[in-house]
């Protein structure tokens, strides 16, 4: 095979037509940005005016954004003001999209950049902005927030200059406030699959897990070149560890995409896929601790609240249980207390139940534990 | 008067790419007229070589293109316009190859095998032909991001660094890629008798 690689690409032309042209040309000038007209702010505020029509929240000028538009600054910020006192400015280059503006709540998407918020404060009437996974709930404050992608992730920066916000995970459903001065920030990386604002949190956690057992598998690979070098040539040896860690990455990457492909079923609401695409993680790997572990626990988190199956899921927990160090071993002996609970077999539920206050003694589940398994009076 | 300058860029070889994004980046609309059919056709066949069918082709070189047009001030060497442009498609060719995968493996999507066949041009020379019909059989059975860097070096004839740069990854990682698509590819080679 001595074909030169220009050679190849000379016969693989696809069949480009004048009018194909055109009509590709014709598509995309339709949607390119009107020409601005004007220097600086004028042209950006123009811009955003030729966006903002009949929302009733933003003016800029005596123009609206509907639900869905996109506010963008080109080289130099751009203020707006809220029909309700509360205003923003966009740092240059900044991207904001409005999502929901009725009387009740508003929601904006800060797309890409740095926005500045002064929320006046509404009864009754939520103001969130969204930044990839990240949710600030306002309820009348100074804040700034920050959003820079990267292919290889996003990082989100929270920074409250006035009043208090809270900041929560959409993914984690966790939430945290910040109060004058306070900056918060968090790197999300990105995901395989998904679009760049759906990263969950069983994403972070896989990284974490499986970043932790790469040593080990690395350290499997030493231990395997080092007993095939005593019988071979170190020239083979050096090529056999080569093949070996194209093996292992290769093999790092099949189980991330198969992490990726049940995140975004779950995340689909395609709960009996995402549980097969966990089930399929632990088959495939059912030495691989870490991994395995993290895909049990996940089974059988949607065995038990998305799929109604108590008994899939005790057995789900218990295979995560093998891994003494899991994360989500609190967690999952916790749940195969309740799932035994819901079954009524208080015995099991009882030695579960007691596993997991031997494990944890002053664990956070612990008092919802105790009014389980018929309410029995629970081991100090 | 727009009218004019196109007309005047059809009689002469034409500005530079450097006058042409300059006067894009001022909204002029013959300006960006101009780049799209300059590049056009080198952007239709990288984007037909990375997807490997013809179906897709239209709306991943218009995505490009607007994703070019909008970030133009982005840019810091306007005479590499070429080059910038090929890797927003690039990347953007990945991302819609990701999001096919994933909609194929959830059942959303149905995906049939590419035909090298019908992807390579007509009378191909039988070395050229087995080495693209290996190439091209083996895709739609790669993550992406092997296929894409596989595509590039092997098709398009790029280096690594390049094609780092164009995928916006480390040339490390770009070795890694290549390599485990070289591994599948030679697999083939030998299970169909081919030559590596």
């Amino acid at each position: 095979m001595t074909v030169e690689p220009r050679d190849l690409a000379a016969h693989l032309v696809p069949e480009i037509t004048e009018g194909r042209l055109a009509r590709q040309w014709a598509s995309l000038e339709s949607k390119l940005p009107r020409p601005q007209t004007g220097p600086g702010w004028r042209s950006a505020a123009l811009a955003v005016s030729a966006l903002a029509l009949a929302a009733g929240l933003w003016w800029m000028p005596a123009s609206r954004p509907e639900s869905g538009a996109l506010v963008e600054s080109s080289d130099t910020p751009v203020g707006v003001q809220l029909s309700d006192g509360s205003s923003v400015e966009l740092a240059a280059q900044t991207r904001l999209r409005v999502l929901r503006d009725q009387p009740t709540g508003v929601e904006v998407e800060l797309a890409d950049g740095r926005a500045s918020f002064d929320v006046t404060h509404v009864d009754d009437r939520s103001f969130t902005v969204l930044a990839s996974t990240v949710a600030v709930h306002v309820i009348g404050t100074k804040f700034e927030v920050v959003r820079v992608a990267r292919p290889e992730g996003t990082e989100v920066q929270v920074s409250v200059e006035r009043g208090i916000v809270e900041v929560e995970r959409t993914d984690r459903g966790d939430a945290r406030r910040l109060t004058v001065g306070e900056r918060w920030s968090v790197w999300i990386p990105a995901e395989p699959e998904a679009e760049e604002t759906d990263t969950a949190q069983e994403d972070d956690v896989e990284a974490d897990e499986i970043d932790g057992a790469r040593p080990s598998l690395r350290a499997a690979q030493r231990r395997k070149g080092r007993a095939h070098a005593a019988h071979r040539p170190a020239r083979a040896h050096a090529e056999s560890s080569k093949a070996d860690r194209i093996e292992e990455e290769d093999k790092d990457e099949v189980v991330r995409d198969m992490f990726a492909r049940a995140n975004v079923a779950r995340r689909a609401g395609m709960m009996a896929e995402a549980a097969k695409a966990y089930a399929d993680v632990i088959a495939r790997f059912p030495n691989d601790d870490s991994r395995a572990a993290i895909a049990a626990f996940e089974l059988g988190r949607i065995r038990m609240d998305a799929l109604g199956d108590p008994r899939g899921a005790i057995q789900a927990f218990n295979r995560s249980l093998r891994v003494r160090s899991a994360a989500s071993r609190e967690d999952a002996l916790a749940r195969l207390a309740i799932c035994h609970n819901t079954l009524r077999d208080n015995n099991a539920c009882r030695k579960a139940r007691q596993r997991y206050l031997t494990e944890y003694p002053g664990g956070v589940h612990a008092s919802a534990l105790a009014a389980l398994c018929g309410a029995e009076p629970v081991e100090p | 008067m727009a009218q004019a300058k196109t007309s005047q860029l059809h009689a002469l070889p034409g500005p530079t790419d450097t006058t042409l994004v300059l006067a894009a980046r001022s909204g002029e609309k013959w300006a960006q007229e101009a780049l799209f059919k300059r590049h056009a056709r080198t952007v239709n066949g990288l984007a037909y070589r990375l997807l490997g069918r013809d179906e897709e082709v239209d709306d991943l070189v218009q995505e490009a293109f607007l994703a070019a047009f909008r970030s133009l001030d982005r840019l810091e060497n306007p005479q590499a316009f070429s080059a910038w442009l090929c890797s927003i498609l690039v990347r953007t060719a990945h991302k819609t190859l990701r999001r096919r995968a994933m909609l194929t493996r959830l059942g959303l999507r149905r995906s049939a095998p590419i035909d090298p066949d019908v992807v390579m041009s007509r009378n191909v020379p039988p070395d050229v032909r087995a080495e693209l019909e290996a190439i091209y059989s083996l895709l739609d059975r790669m993550r992406p991001e092997v296929r894409v860097a596989l595509i590039l070096q092997r098709v398009e004839g790029l280096s690594v660094p390049e094609i780092a740069e164009r995928m916006a990854l480390s040339v490390s990682t770009v070795k890694r890629r290549l390599a485990v698509a070289e591994r599948r590819l030679e697999q083939y080679l030998k299970q169909s008798g081919g030559v590596s």
